[in-house]
């Protein structure tokens, strides 16, 4: 024995003390408890997400049902609908005077004001997902997982299928998982995919078809308890996706190296690699301290365009008289830019347009390929309504800084090229059994 | 497939190694099955609360260029 | 139907008992009408049949049965259930082993009828991969207990049962009251005139008889349990086994004291402590003066050994 008598003696009360310690509740749970059907849980939240500026706006109400039977059979069903309107950037770099574009239709032109970055107001999407996922037992430390998803809007569809397996060591205090994702995604633009660098309209532009994109995803996880406080989870990510990644609504600007004004082809459609291949590291913490509760997370992103990425997520649930909870959140994203991106063309550099053709394999202005760091600062704010059944509140702000980009020709350089992305994101929820 | 590996040994492995030192300390590691009441509390649940993981997901997924982290997303979107 | 539970009036108070665990179920009271002692009666017969029935080996309805119906699968356990795996799995590592609630298995090979049968050594080797609390998976609220193993909670239930009654007829009636189970027995406090209950302890005769008190003890707080069984044991080669597995052989303890008491605030504490001490066949003794716990002990011998005077007694 590796404890003393009198340890022991500690210990063997302290089991008692836990053992005895419901009296009356065990009463009435006696009667034919453990058996009958498990009710479903239920999640739901509308998160309503709006850019300053006139930018984009969302809406998007999700529902979530899970169940896990006598068996330890879980199943779970989610299905989200987002509704999204509102302006966006096309690539296009700002000008002194305004610029006319063409709807992604055809149909009609849209006018960027002067001296402000384009922003196409033409989104308007409604998307639909739906995702049903089970586990189950499989022997007694396995658990073996799998689902599948469909996502649907206007111009974009994509069908995935995932499995898993876990194994669980040492009482459960290590877990070791394996997931594989498969995804199959069609794009159908709208008025077709533009050729990839080549002018966005007019003479020389041109559409092909639809295209397709398929992507798999593997991810090994290592969850471990540390000890009674501390729960650790370290996540690799590996991805690959192979087809059309080129944005089909997105274009660079092709100006004058001295000037800073467009000319020549004026718009060229952008275009991105056939695949990328994509790690992330993860890891992750919870840890009880005191009162409440820190998780704090970083995670690493390198993929084959060039990006590199650091995210870490800090949160601080603290627990409020009544059983509810207040949650401040900061989360810092930081990422460089990939290979490809710029924020125009060059005539005569990077671009000629006597023969509408480019010594770049690749091109893309797309800020969200750009270097960036960008911030969260958000509380989280639950309640509980009635025996298990709690409201939520998330109030968050996120807000990007792009990288101011270099070289800016002529009116560039007094221009404002990146401004910053500033977003409120209101989130209600609402969690019940049924 | 080549660029990933080079990924992975200009910054990934480090880090790696550095998750790996822990092991080292994974004798004393571990807590016995009824020593589990606080991470059994919803707090310690490492989803936190329902469907944030995923609404948040979804936003930096079609306004970043990362993904990837606790699980997967669930399914693709035009937005990327 | 239950059979009524008898009841009679004392110079304090009163006495009433039932049938329940295979064991005479006796409960003292004062400070009560007749109708309250009555009503507390019922009671305590009803938690003690309640706790029998889903907790007993020999019941098909049992929760115990339901479990191993559903061997080799996740089962999902209620509450109570929970707790005594909870309790199981703590006393478990704190025995280093010792204490198994698996361990019933071993019962299919030892008769211990006073007799002289003893099992093969290749009847008991068929048996012990059925035994170990390390096989089972205790994920609560789910147990996945494997092919042929059995679980057996006849080395708590009675204690259980004891501070269990106790505890909601407390919150009944707070009044001085002991509960007795068969010997296993917790008291709520001193008696009203701020006296102790008089508890004897049984000095086994080596014939069949009216057991005589060895000693009488002071109880003022708290249990007393009892473990060991002198009329339990098997003649192996001129030697006296007594009725204690050793899970980790498979084998009776040898050298064990015949039964030992040890008084604890709670009975299901005591029924443990005495366990674990009888566990420990000849260091039993030694054992228990060292973890400071109030006991007395009939050896192997048939001596008791008294030494609850020695210890002050927990509160």
């Amino acid at each position: 024995m590796q404890l003393k008598p009198t340890d022991w003696r500690a210990a063997l009360a302290g089991a008692t003390a836990s053992l005895l310690a419901p009296v009356a509740p065990i009463t009435a749970h006696a009667a034919g408890s453990g058996d009958g059907s498990t009710p479903w849980l239920v999640d739901s939240a509308v998160l309503v997400y709006s850019e300053a500026g006139g930018r984009v706006k969302a809406v998007e109400p999700a529902v979530g049902l899970k169940r896990t039977d006598a068996a330890g059979v879980s199943t779970g069903l989610k299905l989200t609908v987002d509704t999204l309107t509102g302006a966006s950037p096309n690539g296009a770099v700002a000008q002194p005077g305004v610029q006319t574009f063409t709807t992604p239709s055809g149909k009609a032109n849209w006018e960027a004001s002067a001296g402000r970055v384009p922003l196409d107001p033409s989104f308007k999407d409604t998307r639909v997902a739906l995702a049903a996922n089970q586990e189950r037992p499989w022997g007694a430390d396995t658990r073996l997982g799998y689902g599948a998803n469909f996502s649907h809007e206007y111009d974009f569809t994509s069908l995935g299928a995932n499995v898993s397996l876990a194994r669980d060591f040492d009482r459960k205090n290590t877990t070791l998982s394996l997931a594989l994702a498969l995804e199959a995604d069609q794009l159908r633009p709208v008025g077709g995919q533009p050729l990839a660098l080549k002018p966005m309209f007019g003479a020389g532009s041109g559409k092909t078809g639809n295209g397709t994109r398929n992507v798999a995803d593997l991810l090994l996880g290592w969850t471990q308890v540390v000890n009674r406080q501390w729960l650790m989870q370290l996540n690799l990510g590996l991805g690959t996706g192979s087809g059309e990644h080129t944005d089909p609504y997105k274009l660079l600007s092709v100006v004058d190296g001295g000037t800073g004004l467009v000319t020549g082809s004026r718009y060229v459609a952008e275009g991105r690699p056939d695949s990328r291949t994509r790690t992330s590291l993860f890891w992750g913490h919870k840890v009880s301290l005191g009162p409440g509760v820190l998780d704090a997370s970083y995670r690493w992103y390198g993929d084959s365009w060039g990006v590199r990425a650091h995210t870490v997520d800090l949160r601080w649930r603290h627990p409020l008289p009544g059983g509810g909870f207040v949650q401040p959140r900061w989360r810092h994203h930081v990422q460089s830019a990939a290979d490809f991106y710029r924020g125009w063309l060059v005539e005569g550099v990077d671009w000629d347009s006597a023969t509408q053709s480019t010594p770049l394999a690749h091109a893309s202005a797309d800020t969200r390929l750009g270097g960036f760091s960008a911030d969260t600062i958000g509380v989280t704010v639950g309640w509980p309504l009635a025996k298990e059944q709690m409201v939520t509140l998330r109030l968050e702000s996120y807000r990007q800084r792009q990288d101011t980009l270099a070289g800016a020709p002529g009116v560039l350089a007094s221009l404002p090229l990146t401004p910053d992305l500033k977003a409120t994101m209101l989130t209600v929820g609402w969690s019940f059994r049924w | 497939m080549k660029n990933l590996l080079l990924n992975l040994r200009r910054t990934g492995a480090p880090l790696l190694l550095g998750a790996v030192a822990l092991l080292g300390g994974c004798a004393q590691m571990g807590v016995q099955p009824w020593e589990r009441d606080l991470l059994a509390q919803p707090a310690m649940a490492p989803e936190g609360v329902p469907l944030h993981g995923d609404l948040d997901d979804h936003v930096y997924f079609s306004k970043e260029a990362a993904t990837g982290g606790r699980s997967f997303g669930g399914g693709g979107c035009g937005c990327n | 139907m239950n059979p009524e539970p008898w009841l009679q009036r004392t110079t304090t108070g009163w006495r009433g008992g039932f049938d329940a665990m295979a064991s005479p179920c006796e409960l003292l009271l004062e400070g009560v009408d007749e109708a309250t002692a009555r009503a507390l009666l019922q009671r305590a017969q009803a938690e003690a049949l309640r706790i029998e029935q889903r907790f007993s080996r020999y019941r098909d309805d049992s929760v115990v049965a339901r479990l191993h119906a559903g061997r080799n699968t996740w089962q999902l356990v209620d509450e109570e259930t929970a707790l005594l795996l909870d309790f199981a799995a703590q006393c478990h590592a704190l025995s280093g082993g010792l204490f198994d609630i698996t361990s019933g298995v071993l019962r299919q090979a030892w008769r211990f009828d006073g007799g002289t049968q003893v099992p093969t050594a290749a009847a008991v080797a068929a048996l012990r991969p059925r035994v170990g609390w390390h096989l089972l998976r205790w994920q609560r609220p789910r147990l996945w207990l494997p092919e042929g193993m059995e679980l057996d909670f006849g080395g708590i239930g009675k204690e259980y049962a004891v501070d269990r009654t106790l505890a909601l007829l407390q919150a009944e009636a707070p009044v001085p009251m002991l509960v007795n189970f068969g010997g296993d027995l917790a008291c709520s406090g001193p008696r009203r005139d701020g006296s102790a209950w008089q508890v004897g302890i049984e000095q086994p005769t080596g014939t069949a008889g009216e057991p005589v008190a060895a000693a009488v003890l002071h109880l003022r707080h708290g249990a007393l349990a009892t473990s060991g069984d002198a009329r339990r044991f098997v003649w192996h080669e001129g030697r006296r086994l007594g009725h204690v597995l050793d899970p980790r052989t498979g084998w009776p303890v040898e050298g064990a004291p015949r039964s030992v008491t040890v008084a604890a605030p709670r009975c299901v504490e005591a029924g443990m402590l005495s366990t674990m001490a009888l566990l420990r066949g000849p260091g039993a003794a030694d054992w228990l003066r060292e973890a400071a716990v109030p006991h007395a002990l009939i050896g192997a011998d048939g001596t008791l050994h008294n030494h609850f005077e020695t210890h002050p007694h927990p509160t």
